[in-house]
């Protein structure tokens, strides 16, 4: 009988276990309390959503899927955010409203109606950053916090592999440079449903089967936190939105059935990617649809966007590559902890920076751009979008707001959990009874 | 005691006399001795004879009186189990490499192990060589592992090595990190693991063990496809 356990398998050049060590050394001092755990859970049995698939219309499916015991929990979320947003007394909050207030209230009204909820409250702007404010959030939240540039973590690595403290604050970036935050509410659509077991309970979602009048899939199985930055996006049915690094595309069919009447550019310059991406739009939408001139799908490098196309799209995902971090401990195939790519790893943080760059130049003014990787590298994280704020504010001189996203999460927190340590965006972390992510989003408003 | 073994009535008084006296006089308390009469019943009619020699043969391997007296307590089939397979159980144990007087330990605190498959016990003591790395036989008499099932054992130590709280010796039996000890790990109750050894709460613990349990069916099937492909 052969034994095979995480580590007595692991060979030295073993990727999975290279990215076990760093992920030890790196992660042990970013999460010093719950390193552990997180650990234990990265390295266990990973839970599942069925993303409903809108273009279906039977019910077999998902009747089958309460029946095993899962829930949806997306509509769920959708409720306890209204009534957090309304239960706040958000118009006494309001200093400035540059957001385009027409389009998201006459959607929120739409939605709620859907919902069966006629009162809701349609006022929605709250802004924090007025002087006061701003310093106040500087001094109380981000004061002593430093953040490893991008670009810097391969000398890093090599230091450490020298075994001098990484903590040298030579190295080191003082980020408490001021960065504007601002609430907006979110709404969440009412075609957006994801089915998962509860907490505690381990079995696996069955494989999708086909809707037989459509010849479509029923759900797409995914890590269900991939959702949330899509719920952050918030996206209105009318309008145009750029995927910048969409395959295999989880995310893109999640914003597919968001957008009833707008237009979406999925984009993917990688051959191989970009043909799986293909394979599952066909599995999940009805020809009629893609070729109705509302998808577009496009092979460019996600750099070159904030060229060609400033100031043009309402919304834009960046979903990057990242270390995908559970990817990386699982599979020894494409890992990218194998020795051979480890410039392109380190390369990593200033391409993300690039790309998230070049979708704050792509978005229109009063847009928002999300920002997500499945990672828990800081670096890759909260580092990625300081750097860009910085970048975007210095050189191309945009007003990048942060939106504050803890309202969703907090609606969502009896379903995934969130670390605390994060400053920009929302982190989902792995833990045993939850077991998603981890899945990194922030979201950054620019100013019209 | 006769009310909760009437059977005890029929059985031929004078050999249930012999033995009750032979184990007397091999000291076992009344307590303890009435204790194990009550779990089985076979050593009533045990002829004198046979319990005289099983005994002997239990002294011949080299267990001391009060690795005797463990044994019998703890596991008194030790006295009735087919003398057949207590030698198969002797041949695996020096097949395993224990020498005669590890042996004996084992059989002292582990009786347990003359009733197991062979199998299970073979693949209890892999898991802690191969899987653990553990190499020093004392540590492996200390742990007890014989009185747990292979899934306690290997429940336990995949939190721990999960955690990042224990790791596989390297060819040199060096580690970066200082494991807990075998014995701390495995012969200890759940929830003295769960606080002292693993440092997570008994849920959580729990909740592993759920984990695994699936974790164990997904392995299973996708073995059965692997070998279909
Ligand atoms: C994390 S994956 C996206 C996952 C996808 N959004 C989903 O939810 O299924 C990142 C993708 O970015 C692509 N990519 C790599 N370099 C890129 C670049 N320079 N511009 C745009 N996309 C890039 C990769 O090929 C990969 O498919």
């Amino acid at each position: 009988k052969k034994w095979v356990t995480a580590e007595s398998s692991a060979l030295k050049n073993d990727p999975t276990h290279l990215a076990l060590s760093y992920f030890d050394q790196h992660y042990g001092s970013q999460f010093p309390q719950n390193w552990p755990l997180i650990r234990l859970a990265l390295l266990s049995l990973q839970k599942y959503g069925a993303l409903v698939n809108t273009f279906c219309h039977g019910y077999e499916a998902i009747e089958r899927l309460a029946n095993l015991g899962a829930e949806e929990f997306v509509q769920h979320a959708a409720r306890d955010l209204q009534k957090s947003f309304s239960e706040k007394n958000w118009q006494n909050k309001i200093k400035t409203g540059d957001l385009d207030a027409h389009t998201t209230g006459e959607y929120l009204q739409k939605s709620s109606e859907e919902n069966g909820i006629s009162d809701y409250e349609k006022t929605f702007v709250s802004q924090q950053n007025t002087e006061e404010k701003s310093d106040h959030f500087v001094e109380d939240s981000w004061r002593d916090q430093y953040i490893v540039a991008a670009g810097f973590e391969s000398k890093l690595e090599y230091m450490i592999g020298q075994e001098n403290s990484p903590d040298d604050p030579a190295n080191m970036i003082d980020i408490s440079a001021p960065v504007d935050s601002v609430q907006f509410p979110i709404t969440i659509s009412p075609f957006l449903k994801c089915f998962i077991f509860p907490h505690g309970n381990f079995q696996q979602l069955p494989p999708s089967r086909l809707e037989s009048s459509s010849g479509l899939l029923y759900y797409y199985t995914m890590d269900a936190s991939s959702l949330l930055p899509v719920m952050a996006l918030d996206i209105q049915p009318n309008e145009s939105v750029l995927d910048m690094c969409a395959a295999p595309g989880g995310k893109a069919l999640a914003l597919l059935s968001v957008l009833t009447e707008g237009g979406i550019v999925l984009n993917e310059p990688a051959t191989a990617r970009r043909k799986r991406l293909l394979s599952v739009l066909d599995s999940y939408v009805p020809k009629e649809f893609i070729n109705s001139g509302k998808v577009q799908v496009t092979a460019v490098e996600g750099q070159k966007w904030g060229v060609t196309s400033k100031n043009t799209f309402d919304k834009i995902l960046v979903d990057v590559p990242c270390t995908t971090d559970r990817h990386s401990l699982k599979e020894r195939d494409n890992n990218i902890f194998k020795p051979r790519r480890s410039q392109e790893r380190w390369n990593l943080p200033s391409l993300q920076e690039e790309l998230l760059c070049s979708a704050l130049l792509s978005v229109r003014p009063g847009g928002d751009v999300v920002y997500s990787t499945c990672s828990l590298s800081t670096l890759q994280n909260d580092g990625v979008v300081q750097g860009a704020i910085t970048k975007c504010q210095e050189e191309f001189d945009l007003q990048i707001q942060v939106v504050d996203l803890s309202p969703l999460a907090t609606c969502l927190s009896s379903v995934f959990k969130f670390s605390d340590i994060t400053k920009y965006g929302q982190l989902v972390i792995p833990d045993l009874t939850a077991n998603f992510g981890p899945m990194y989003f922030a979201r950054l408003h620019k100013k019209a | 005691f006769f009310k909760d073994n009437p059977n005890v009535l029929r059985t031929d008084e004078k050999s249930l006399a012999h033995n009750v006296q032979y184990l007397c006089d091999l000291g076992f308390k009344s307590n303890s001795l009435l204790l194990i009469l009550n779990k089985r019943p076979l050593i009533w009619k045990l002829p004198n004879a046979g319990l005289l020699e099983r005994v002997q043969f239990l002294w011949n391997l080299g267990l001391t009186d009060g690795q005797l007296k463990m044994a019998v307590t703890t596991f008194p089939d030790i006295l009735t189990i087919k003398k057949k397979k207590f030698q198969q159980i002797l041949e695996l144990l020096r097949k395993l490499q224990f020498t005669s007087k590890q042996i004996c330990q084992v059989i002292a605190d582990t009786p347990q192990v003359l009733e197991e498959s062979e199998y299970q016990t073979e693949l209890r003591l892999q898991y802690v060589l191969f899987a653990m790395g553990i190499t020093d036989y004392k540590e492996i008499l200390k742990a007890k592992i014989f009185k747990y099932s292979y899934e306690h054992i290997r429940l336990r130590h995949l939190l721990l090595e999960r955690l990042g709280l224990y790791q596989v010796p390297d060819k040199h039996g060096k580690t970066k990190i200082r494991n807990p000890s075998l014995c701390r790990i495995i012969d200890s109750t759940d929830k003295r693991f769960a606080s002292s050894c693993a440092n997570v709460s008994l849920e959580q613990l729990k909740t592993f063990s759920e984990m695994l349990k699936e974790e164990k069916l997904e392995e299973d099937d996708d073995n059965l496809t692997d070998e279909e492909d």
